[in-house]
This record gives C-alpha cells, structure tokens and sequence, in this order.
C-alpha cells in the first residue's frame, strides 16, 4: 500500500492498486472513506504532501498525526511572532504550543520550515520568548529562544542556497526543491551541521541516500550547495580581495548555461568582465567616437583643404561600421 | 471566440488572446455563454417548471428558483487553511507557507499511476489550475467533509468570473463514464453564476411537492452525505485566485477547532469587517 500525506488539509490518502481510501482523525475516531474523485477535491489547496511507499494504515495515521501537529505548530509559532496577535489569542496559542511542543517530533516538524529561511520582519521572536516567558510556557519559550540562537546560521544556509546558479535547475524546479528540502528537514539538518561543525562531505554523504530527495534527483544539488556554503564562511573569514565564492561558482562554470546570471553573481575587477567577445563592439564604439570627434573637426574647418578630401571618404568609409556594430550587438546580447 | 482586438481565435482554455495578448473573458464563463449550453440548460429548466405546474406545485418552484437564484459560493476547508487565507496579505507568514505549499511532483514510477491520473488533470491541468471550487448555500453552511470551516464568497468578487455545474464534476464524469456515455455531455449542466436559480431548478424541481416550504430549500440544494461522493450540491467553479478580500463571512466549527485559532481568525478577520461565527 501506498499513501499520499497532508498535514495541512489533515487528511491521507491510502492507494492500493486501482483503489483509494481517505483517511483522516473525526472526533468519533478514524474515518476511511473509499474515493473516487479528485485530488482537488480531497486535499483542497494544500500541496504539502509527502509520499509514503510500502506503508500501512498505522503507519500513515501516525504521519498524518505528525504532520498535522507540526502544520498546527508552525501556525501558533508565527501567530506568537507577530507582533499585531492579540494578547487574549498569543495567551490561547502559547498554551496550546506548549502542548504540542511536548513531542520532540512536533518541535522537529515545525523546525523544518521554519529552519528554512530566516524570520522575516515584522514577526520577531523576541516578543514571542517574552510572551512564553510570561505565560509560564517553558516548552515553548526555549523552542524559541533555540530559534533565535540559529538564526544567523538559518541566514547562512539560505544565502548559499539563493547563491546556486539557476542554471543548475530545471525550469521551475528551484522553487519546487526549496519546498521539498525544506519539508524533508534537509535544511534544518544543514543548519545543525554549520552550527555544530560538522563535515560537510559527510553531512552530503549521507543526505545523498536519501529516497524522498533521489526521487526528484534533488540529491544532486547538495554537493554544490554545502560549496557554496563552505565558500562563503570562507569568504567572511579570508582577507579582502581573495574571493572564494567566486572560485566555487566558476567551478559549477560548465553547468552554467546563462553567461549573464554567471556575470552577475561574479564579483569582480572591471578587466575581468569585458569578455574577448565584447572587445570587438568596445574597440568599434571608440572608432565611431572618433569619426563623430573628425566631423566636428571638419566641419569647423580646422583641418588642411589637402586632407579633408581622403579624410571624409574615410569617414564614409568608417560610417559602415556602425551597421556592423548593431549587428554584432544583436548577436552578443 | 475572436479576438474582439486582433480578431484571431482565441482557444477556449485561454484567458488571454495568444495573439496580441490582450485579456479575454474568462474561459470557463465563455464555455457557459456558447448559445447551445444556454438553449440547453433553457429546455430543462423548462421541463421543470412544466413538471412543477402538472404536479402543482408550481408556487414552490419559483419560490425555490427565487431562492437559489440569491444563493452564496461557500468553500469548506481545515481551519489551518482558513487562517493562512486570513492572513495572505502578511509577507512574513506567506515566506513560510510558500515552503510548505510551493509546487506538487508525484513521484516517478507506476505504483502511483492511480493518483497520477487524478491529479494530472484535477490538479495540474492547465486551466484547472485557475478554478477554485465551491458549492452553492442558502445559509453559508458548507459540506462537513472538506472542513471545519465555511468561507462564503462575496458576491460581487466572483459573479463575474464563475459558473455553475450539477454537481460534484469529478462524480458526474465518473458516473456519465459509467453508464457508457463517452464523452458525457456537459451542455444543460453547466450555467453562468447569474442562471443558478434556472440550474438549480433544472436539477431539482422533481423533489418538489405541494408540501414544500422554504424550510427545505437549503436541504435540498446543499446536504453532506455519507461520503463525500455522495454529498449533494451545485458545484461552484471560480476563474482565478482568492484571498480574505474575497470573504463575505467565516463560519467555524468550534467543536474541531482551538481556540486560539479562533480567537486569531476573529481578530484578522474582524479587522477588514468580515464577521467570523461559530457554530
């Protein structure tokens, strides 16, 4: 039996050859309901779903458990971060995290997403640890005073990731394996690792296994990123002008397909960016610069009768030039 | 249709002319605007009003077209959901459901082949993509089966965009399919927004009797059953997105929701005049 998890819509989806059950928690129990209709129907808008292979019904309940309880815990987190919750719903929310919260496995459910990406303004957990704080809510007020702790390194991780050539990606896939990393903890994982200081090499070593990442061969992309990660730690570290990042982004050079993108994420010297290719239009601009400074200097007659003649049928000459040049300008943009 | 600009063709699943990229009407109520779904829809509803007088019964069908002709578009969904659609407007809590949400693959290989049929077309279908679904209430209840939460749409944020179907579509193609109609016919089925008291009608001015009062309208119209292919409703499809603006009133089930939630979507909702109720 296969099964197909939401824990935002709180419902599972169990397929067993041409057959499709529903199931989901009521408050009078379990309910399994054979289906015959759409996904749409079933799951409404929610795409939060983790595919289970070989499984059983005890097992996906526990997932759609867990899954349910960590979408739950993600909501009472933001909701204790913002700054607008009223005090009456942050006092509900501290109460019911901290329930939740007692299950190591919720708080690492909750982590996965919010591991993700640093805490965006305006919700602050500052004022989230000092609302547990006073609500007595220990659970909860350490949950996100560890949060607080890892945000840097949270920065980190997703700066490295944002960092990675889009030409690495399939059309659409970054946005679809940012959420697949983020859902499967890859990235809380990867922030344990910096944090700890851990080894890379083997934090890839042993993510690459990983099925739910093999079967999108999302696996492939971890070895630039921790790369890219290691690059920039060494980038902050290394005396100015020395740019490893750079050197780790050249060495994915062959996979870049878009030259600008390249161009764009390479910080360098002014020389290094005119590519031979650019030096053609560069040296056709200046000659044209020049005609335009000759028929100024022809015009005001301020060169010998003798040479004007030759002088003018060279600048028509010349004048062709800038047909090439737009010519050229079209192939190289 | 043509373009009313560039005057080319524009395909029916477009919402905008491929040609000079000008927006077009949407496409799901441009299917319902073709003259042989209107003359369909038309027959039946007057096959009904014809049965309803022979049956005399013909005051408790315009009571109950009047009726359905003021119904609302109503979603069920899990409050999780409700409250991420309160606070859409919020870039710090959308960062994070994007994460939770951003795109569905499944799975390479045969085992899911089941799943993948549905979802190819229900889910990633190019113009499903666009519909929203929902189903038509006289009293903003919704079916108890897609959540503990009942969104009812503002009128005038969806009636320019939506159409009315008979029912559940993925059921009725499956049950058409079943009976050997290949394809099944959708004409008579399917109306703009403004015809849903017609369709409604069509569809059940047979359940009508002498002993009908307004009472049962909302019964008949939208009712759970035991599972949720069996429930019975209009179906509501709604070109484009949706966000809290779209609300014209939140009810909650209390008894499957926390009350911090509550207490939040209250707060979010009631701030931007849209009245969230507990029932």
């Amino acid at each position: 039996m296969d099964a197909i998890v939401s824990g935002s819509a709180n419902v599972a989806l169990l397929i067993e050859g041409s057959n499709l059950w529903s199931l989901k928690r009521t408050s009078a129990g379990v309910e399994r309901i054979p289906q015959s209709q759409d996904l749409s129907y079933i799951l409404g808008d929610a795409s939060d779903l983790s595919f289970l292979e070989d499984t059983n019904e005890a097992a996906t309940l526990h997932e759609l458990d867990l899954a349910h309880a960590g979408v739950k815990a993600i909501h009472l987190a933001l909701m204790l971060c913002d700054p607008e919750t009223s005090p009456e719903a942050a006092r509900l929310g501290a109460s019911e995290l901290e329930i939740l919260l007692v299950r190591s496995e919720v708080a690492a459910r909750a982590e996965r997403i919010l591991d993700a990406k640093p805490m965006p303004t305006p919700l602050d957990l500052g004022i989230a640890v000092a609302r547990c704080h006073s609500y007595e809510r220990i659970e909860a007020k350490a949950f996100f005073a560890r949060l607080a702790a890892r945000q840097s390194v949270i920065g980190e991780v997703r700066r490295a990731w944002d960092a990675l050539p889009g030409s690495l990606f399939a059309q659409g896939e970054r946005a679809f394996v940012d959420s697949l990393f983020a859902r499967e903890g890859v990235f809380r994982s990867l922030v344990h690792a910096q944090r700890g200081g851990a080894d890379l090499k083997e934090w890839v070593a042993k993510h690459v296994l990983s099925p739910a990442l093999r079967r999108y061969r999302a696996e492939r992309l971890l070895p630039a990123w921790v790369d890219v990660l290691a690059a920039l730690k060494e980038n902050r570290d290394s005396k100015p002008g020395v740019n490893v990042l750079e050197r780790i982004l050249f060495s994915h050079k062959e996979e870049v397909s878009d030259p600008r993108e390249l161009a764009e994420r390479k910080p360098s010297s002014f020389l290094a960016k005119i590519r031979p290719k650019l030096l053609i239009p560069i040296l056709l601009v200046l000659l044209w610069m020049l005609i335009i400074v000759s028929l100024v200097f022809v015009g005001l007659e301020l060169i010998p009768a003798v040479l004007r003649k030759p002088l003018e049928i060279m600048l028509i000459v010349l004048s062709s030039y800038n047909i090439m040049i737009q010519l050229i300008r079209r192939f190289t943009h | 249709m043509n373009c009313p600009d560039c005057t080319y063709e524009i395909p029916d699943e477009l919402a905008q002319c491929p040609h000079c990229a000008r927006p077009a009407h949407f496409p799901n109520v441009r299917q319902a605007a073709q003259q042989t779904e209107i003359d369909a829809v038309d027959g039946r509803y007057q096959l009904a009003v014809a049965t309803a007088a022979k049956d005399g019964c013909a005051d408790q069908a315009r009571a109950f077209e009047s009726a359905a002709a003021t119904s609302r578009a109503v979603i069920g969904r899990p409050v999780e959901e409700a409250l991420r659609l309160a606070k859409a407007d919020n870039h710090g809590y959308a960062s994070f459901w994007e994460l939770l949400h951003a795109g569905v693959r499944l799975p390479e290989g045969s085992r899911w082949d089941r799943a993948r049929g549905l979802a190819d077309t229900e889910l990633f279908g190019a113009f499903r993509d666009h519909i929203r679904f929902a189903a038509l209430s006289l009293d903003g209840t919704c079916l108890s089966h897609y959540g503990a939460v009942s969104l009812e749409l503002k009128e005038d944020m969806i009636a320019h965009r939506s159409t009315v179907f008979e029912e559940n579509s993925a059921v009725f193609f499956e049950h058409r399919r079943q009976r050997g109609e290949e394809p099944p016919k959708i004409a008579g089925h399917r109306a703009h927004w403004n015809d849903r008291g017609k369709l409604a009608l069509a569809k059940h001015g047979h359940e009508l009797t002498p002993t009908t009062t307004g009472k049962d309208f909302a019964s008949m119209l939208l009712r759970s059953g035991p599972t949720s292919a069996e429930d019975v409703f209009i179906e509501v499809h709604i070109y484009g997105s949706l966000t809290r603006r779209s609300l014209a009133r939140v009810t909650v089930d209390s008894a499957q929701t926390s009350p911090s939630i509550i207490a939040d979507l209250r707060d979010r909702l009631t701030e931007i005049n849209i009245p969230v109720e507990e029932r």
